[in-house]
């Protein structure tokens, strides 16, 4: 079809080595060859030398772009490699930064379910990984919760964590607000819901997204902050985690993000992620102690948060909002939010248009019926619902 | 959530394959190229892992298949190389063993912890970063091994193993460019 007349222009995205990054147009009748060409014209990387990989194929010379089926805006890998005849690839330099991986961790007392926290399972990490030290990422910065979002890392520990009953019974014993909830709280940290939040990659980032709406520079900064406004937010959408919600407990988390974050920050230079023990047992913070950890604010963990009186209002703050959660189960509905649903589901709705959900009304009553989860408003929608 | 698991093939699962292709193609990650064998079945992907720089593997580009199940993401994909490879946790035909890909719920190995295994909250992206640490390290894990004849030769002789190793990689730079 794009034979005919003349033939469109791509525009290809050039992701090389060394953080090189290029925007090449094209016609989509060249050859691969001549793409190399574009390439080496705006780089110091000469065509011979260009290895083009394109949706798991290695591009071939000879080939014309069409026969990839390369679309507007995607990404080519390019790799340099050693002249073409030439001798083994080891002697180039490195072609492009390598993966890091978390290190893992032994835990300190084998009896403590929360040791499993710092053991093979992976959550080791969280003691000593800071993912954004080594991407220069400032802890403060209000995109780096959304980037961690997208870690599988973070979304794996994080759903392996809810999904262990111990660390669950750990965390609910080892905090008086949550145990005095009694069994009301175990069903919510077990609740498919719940567990759909914390390991669903939109949810949170709708909830990040709202909670730092609400709480300008505030939550968003502290990984913490955010996440307890969201406690919040699930059961009664509208209400995401506002200051002054009908549960008490919850404008704590408000107060607490900014005091703690500078306190904590000096941990991830230290490197003191190798701190014995990384999370303490029986801390009640344990769940802000971890996304600090990880938000490169503790690297010490538990240490960090343990010298800090904000810390501890944080957890509460936090914990406040599941128990937000667990109250909007049973209590009356929080007030209603009065924006009209185009406005509150934006993201949602933005987010089901890309994945080819096109029925613009459908979609906003899909997600009126499931309380905003993209998730589940597209099992409503696949179900018939909202026509 | 009930309802993915009952029928076979519903469009979900497409749509979440079909998302993540959509991402990897405007986005792709460091260190891996991936599409479809056909572009109409969104079952089947094409990889290509980039050798890790500073490894054994670099400068080598390793073809590999994911096949997707269709009771994914409940049940995890399976991926096998093409291009050949001789590493402890890689089967002689080339399928991929480590612990994320193996199904939830059972333990065959009798020693992984169920958030070891596979979870839905993985990815294309998860699992070929995964693959990518498992070629990246410096010694292979020699616990369970998938290839039992790799495994002794890591032990017993790692020098012959980490020459047939890069012989490998540059077969595989070879076959990829000529």
């Amino acid at each position: 079809m794009s034979s005919e007349s003349a033939s469109p222009e791509l525009q290809i995205n050039i992701k090389g080595p060394n953080e090189l990054k290029l925007q090449i147009n094209i016609a989509s009748d060249k050859t691969v060859r001549e793409l190399k060409e574009a390439v080496a014209a705006k780089s110091d990387v000469e065509a011979d030398r260009q290895r083009l990989i394109y949706s798991g194929r290695v591009l071939k010379d000879d080939d014309p772009l069409t026969n990839y089926k390369i679309q507007s805006g995607h990404t080519i890998h390019m790799v340099k490699s050693a002249a073409r005849s030439g001798a083994s690839a080891s002697t180039s330099p490195a072609q492009s930064t390598p993966q890091h991986l978390p290190s893992m961790q032994a835990g300190q007392n084998p009896h403590d379910p929360l040791t499993q926290l710092n053991s093979h399972l992976g959550y080791g990490a969280l003691a000593g990984f800071n993912p954004f030290q080594e991407m220069g990422l400032n802890p403060n910065d209000p995109n780096m919760l959304q980037t961690m979002m997208s870690s599988p890392q973070f979304l794996q520990q994080m759903s392996a964590t809810m999904s262990n009953p111990q660390v669950l019974d750990q965390i609910i014993a080892s905090n008086p607000q949550l145990a005095a909830m009694g069994p009301h709280i175990r069903e919510v940290f077990q609740s498919e819901r719940f567990r759909e939040m914390i390991s669903n990659p939109e949810s949170l980032r709708t909830m990040l997204q709202m909670a730092s709406m609400f709480n300008p520079g505030g939550a968003a900064a502290n990984p913490f902050g955010g996440l307890g406004g969201l406690g919040g937010a699930q059961p009664s959408f509208p209400a995401p985690g506002v200051p002054g919600q009908p549960n008490t407990s919850n404008p704590t988390n408000t107060t607490s993000t900014n005091p703690t974050s500078p306190t904590t920050a000096p941990g991830a230079s230290a490197g003191a992620g190798a701190a014995p023990g990384g999370l303490p047992p029986f801390d009640p913070n344990l769940l802000q102690n971890m996304l600090q950890a990880m938000g490169g604010g503790a690297g010490a963990g538990g240490a960090g948060a343990a010298v800090n009186p904000f810390a501890a209002l944080g957890g509460l703050g936090a914990l406040g909002g599941l128990g937000g959660l667990g109250g909007g189960l049973g209590s009356p509905p929080a007030p209603a939010d009065t924006r009209p649903p185009e406005e509150r589901f934006q993201t949602q709705l933005q987010q089901l248009q890309e994945m080819g959900f096109t029925n613009a009304s459908q979609n906003i009553r899909a997600l009126l019926a499931t309380g905003g989860n993209v998730h589940s408003a597209i099992e409503y929608i696949l179900s018939g619902g909202g026509l | 959530m009930a309802s993915s698991s009952s029928a076979t093939g519903t469009p979900s699962n497409t749509l979440l394959l079909r998302r993540q292709l959509t991402e990897l193609m405007k986005h792709p990650v460091e260190g891996f190229s991936a599409g479809l064998v056909d572009e109409n079945n969104l079952y089947e992907w094409e990889v290509m892992i980039i050798g890790p720089p500073d490894t054994l593997y670099e400068g080598g580009f390793f073809r590999a298949r994911l096949s997707f199940p269709p009771e994914f993401p409940i049940q995890p994909p399976t991926m096998r190389f093409i291009t050949p490879m001789w590493h402890p946790n890689i089967y002689a035909d080339g399928k991929v063993c480590i612990s994320i890909l193996h199904p939830p719920g059972e333990d065959q190995y009798g020693y992984e912890d169920s958030g070891e295994r596979w979870l839905p909250v993985h990815t294309v992206e998860s699992i070929l970063l995964s693959v990518i640490s498992l070629l990246s390290s410096d010694k292979p894990n020699l616990d369970s091994p998938a290839n039992v004849d790799a495994a002794k030769e890591v032990r017993e002789d790692f020098a012959t193993y980490k020459k047939k190793v890069r012989h490998l990689v540059r077969m595989s730079a070879e076959a990829t460019f000529d």
